[in-house]
């Protein structure tokens, strides 16, 4: 107690100093609080030097600063030299409340010998403020508006003078400068960090087109410390065939035991793109409760299913503060997230609501302030850009599949051309061998004087050359070009004359040939002995599947339905194609027959294609099978007979 | 009248020597020659009735021959014989008398050659 009046006692005796030497005090006391607010230092910090000097060199007892909180209704202590530091930011004031908040309300100095005998006087438990008489409250003010409250307070009664008033002011106006400076520079820096962070995702998400790799990065950021810091995250994307909303990811804890785990996992910015690359690459199987409830989650987007909807149709972000009294919150969904105030922010990309990032504090309870929300909204541009990358890649990725196919298909059939060529070749090249070898086979039988086993192995020679020379023939004509040489014929006659020609084949097989030939068949367009080919092929199939048990084959002309042309249909009673084999039956190479060479149908199609026709397949298992030709009357792609 | 000659003319010895046996079963004098220098030799030493021409030879090919046969004498009867059919539409083998695909079974070939000849008999 001693040491304070001397103190006291020492400044007011050199507050009666001449005033010139009062005048090179003053300068010294402003010049080290201008020092003091031109340091580097956190704002807290500059204030505490600042009340030690005003302490130390005003003849003060105790000096505080409170400043006004951000919606601008309470004080809170910031700083202060003589009283509890324990009740820093503890202290709370309302504006208007007590001597401070009078100040701070009316923007007006209060001196005051004895504050206890103002009315306004309120004292605060545990700050000691009891043992002070007198106090000199000054508002800080910037552009008219408060800032907060600086005062001195003394032991002992004090009569303040102009002097003192002026002091305090003006230490009052550096302060007011230094925090203005200090929430400018606090921007800058949460800017700069929201910048770098963006850099840090955006380093990240370049690194996958993978969209569930992308999603579990958003909501990675959406959830860590350092970035937003929500306890939960969700990320939803529309569905636009179903009209609803469904859950893609929900990141965060199960409990609040494993919430600080993971939290203390997250690092800081520098390191931020690295550990968001790792966040997507976690396995699905690592999925949360959590996670599992949102990806359960199909919203309809209509007016009255929620909140989650209502940000995809206003294509705005809500931010329910208290969603149990909210008639625009989903009750049912609320009750099994266990919580009372969450955010939904809309990603839009086009001017299109593609999804919505849901965020809550359940296990902080930390209240979403409106600038969290109006960071996430931000965030939510390149969430959506990002999406929509993932998306037209993907896009990208089956448009070159299908190109890829397409090429495959187009190198395959290059492969079919110049095999067929080389098979062209080969079968030239095999033809001479061949014939030489079957010629002198028969010569050997038409000597005469064989023994019987001698005559049995020349007949197998004969015979296998002769399936080979079959085969050859069919090779050679199906690599050819069979470009048509067209010219007029009538279909009719032409059926007619295949039917004689193999009359006695029919005949010996014990098939009977029924004909419905229309007399409204104009000639056509075709190369005749291809199309003699055609018919004859299908006549000697249904004529093969009829071996041995005979049947009827119905052949059957009429004008082709639409265009001028000609429907040919042959029909045999041969019980059909068996199902396995009918997509194969097309094929080049493939028979079901021990003598075929598996060219007779795919041949045939070729010729009728080659007319601009086509050739299609009735099959009735257990009856028959019907072949039918349509032919038009002239091929548009027609070639001159060269 | 004597036995009716023909120059077969293949850069296959294999084959001249099948066509030569069968033809020659036939009834028929043969006479080979294994390309178009050494056939027109053989043309000028034995006056043949009628000649068998294979298309795909080495130097010249059959229709070149045909081609320059032609210039010279326009009516002595030549098959041509190749292992292709489709030569069949070349307008060049139009000049020759008829076209046979190369078979081990030489029917065709034998049944054309007696056509040939007789049409030609007739027509003297």
């Amino acid at each position: 107690m001693k040491t304070v009046r001397s103190k006291t006692y020492s400044i007011s005796k050199r507050l009666k100093i001449p005033q010139n030497i009062h005048e090179n005090y003053w300068l010294g006391i402003l010049n080290e609080v201008s020092r003091i607010t031109s340091l580097t230092l956190e704002l807290d910090k500059r204030l505490k030097l600042i009340v030690e000097v005003i302490v130390q060199q005003t003849g003060a007892d105790a000096c505080s600063v409170l400043l006004m909180d951000e919606e601008k209704k309470n004080l809170i202590l910031k700083a202060t030299k003589g009283l509890n530091p324990m009740s820093i930011d503890k202290i709370r004031l309302k504006v208007g409340e007590g001597i401070t908040g009078w100040t701070a309300q009316e923007k007006k100095v209060v001196a005051l010998s004895d504050a206890s005998k103002d009315p306004h006087f309120i004292y605060f438990p545990g700050s000691e403020e009891e043992r002070f008489k007198s106090v000199l409250s000054v508002p800080i003010l910037e552009n008219n508006k408060c800032m907060g409250v600086i005062y001195t307070q003394t032991f002992n009664e004090r009569d303040y003078t102009e002097n003192d008033i002026k002091l305090l002011t003006t230490i009052a106006n550096h302060v007011s400068w230094m925090i203005k400076n200090s929430m400018l520079y606090d921007k800058a820096v949460r800017r700069l960090s929201e910048l770098s962070i963006l850099y840090e995702i955006s380093v990240a998400m370049q690194t996958t087109v993978n969209l569930d790799k992308i999603l579990r990065m958003i909501l990675g950021c959406v959830t860590a410390g350092d970035i937003f810091g929500f306890n939960r995250a969700a990320l939803f994307l529309v569905n636009e065939n179903t009209k609803s909303i469904q859950g893609m990811l929900g990141l965060g804890p199960d409990s609040g035991e494993e919430a600080g785990e993971i939290w203390s996992r997250i690092p800081k910015i520098k390191d931020l793109s690295q550990w968001l690359i790792s966040q997507g690459d976690i396995l699905a199987k690592e999925e949360s409760q959590f996670d599992k409830f949102i990806k359960g989650i199909d919203i309809p987007i209509t007016a009255g299913s929620g909140v989650l909807a209502l940000t995809i149709l206003e294509g705005k972000p809500f931010n329910i503060k208290d969603a149990r009294n909210d008639s625009r919150v989903n009750r049912n969904l609320i009750d099994k997230l266990g919580v009372n105030s969450f955010a939904t922010v809309p990603i839009i990309t086009r001017n299109q609501v593609v999804g919505i990032i849901a965020v809550d504090n359940l296990y902080t309870n930390k209240p979403i302030t409106d600038e969290d929300l109006q960071t996430l909204v931000r965030f939510s541009t390149y969430v959506g850009w990002a999406i929509e990358n993932s998306r037209l890649f993907s896009k990208l990725r089956d448009a070159n599949k299908e190109i890829l196919l397409f090429q495959q298909q187009l190198i395959q059939s290059e492969r079919l051309a110049a095999l067929g060529e080389l098979a062209a070749e080969l079968a030239h090249e095999i033809k001479n061998p061949l014939v030489t070898i079957g010629g002198f086979a028969r010569r050997l039988l038409e000597k005469g004087n064989l023994m019987s086993e001698e005559r049995k192995y020349s007949d197998i020679i004969i015979n296998e050359v002769e399936r080979l020379e079959k085969l050859l023939k069919d090779i050679l004509n199906y690599s050819r070009d069979i470009r048509p040489k067209f010219s007029e014929n009538d279909i009719n006659t032409l059926i007619e004359e295949v039917l004689s020609f193999h009359g006695r084949v029919f005949n010996e097989s014990g098939i009977e040939i029924k004909k419905e030939l229309s007399g409204e068949i104009h000639p056509i367009h075709i190369d005749l002995p291809q199309i003699r080919q055609v018919i004859t092929n299908l006549f000697y199939n249904a004529v093969e599947s009829m071996i041995g048990k005979g049947g009827i084959i119905s052949v059957k002309t009429e004008p082709l339905s639409g265009e001028e042309g000609v429907t040919i249909s042959i029909s045999d009673t041969g019980g059909g194609i068996p199902s396995e084999i009918l997509n194969n039956i097309f094929n080049p190479f493939f028979t079901t027959k021990k003598d075929g060479t598996g060219l007779g149908l795919s041949l045939s199609r070729k010729i009728v294609e080659s007319h601009g026709g086509k050739i299609e397949i009735n099959n009735r298992i257990g009856e028959g099978a019907t072949f039918i030709i349509n032919l038009p009357w002239k091929n548009r792609q027609e070639q001159k007979p060269d | 009248m004597g036995k009716k000659r023909i120059l077969v003319i293949d850069d296959e010895e294999n084959i001249r020597i099948l066509y030569k046996e069968n033809l020659e079963d036939e009834g028929y004098e043969v006479i080979l020659a294994s390309c178009a220098e050494e056939a027109n030799t053989k043309m000028k030493e034995s006056y043949p009735d009628l000649v068998t021409l294979d298309i795909k030879m080495p130097e010249m090919d059959g229709i070149e021959f045909l081609r320059k046969l032609r210039e010279s004498d326009k009516n002595i009867p030549v098959v041509m014989c190749s292992a292709y059919g489709v030569y069949k539409q070349d307008f060049r083998v139009w000049a020759s008398d008829a076209y046979v695909v190369k078979s081990s079974d030489m029917r065709e070939l034998k049944s054309t050659i007696k056509e040939i000849l007789k049409r030609k008999k007739d027509l003297k």
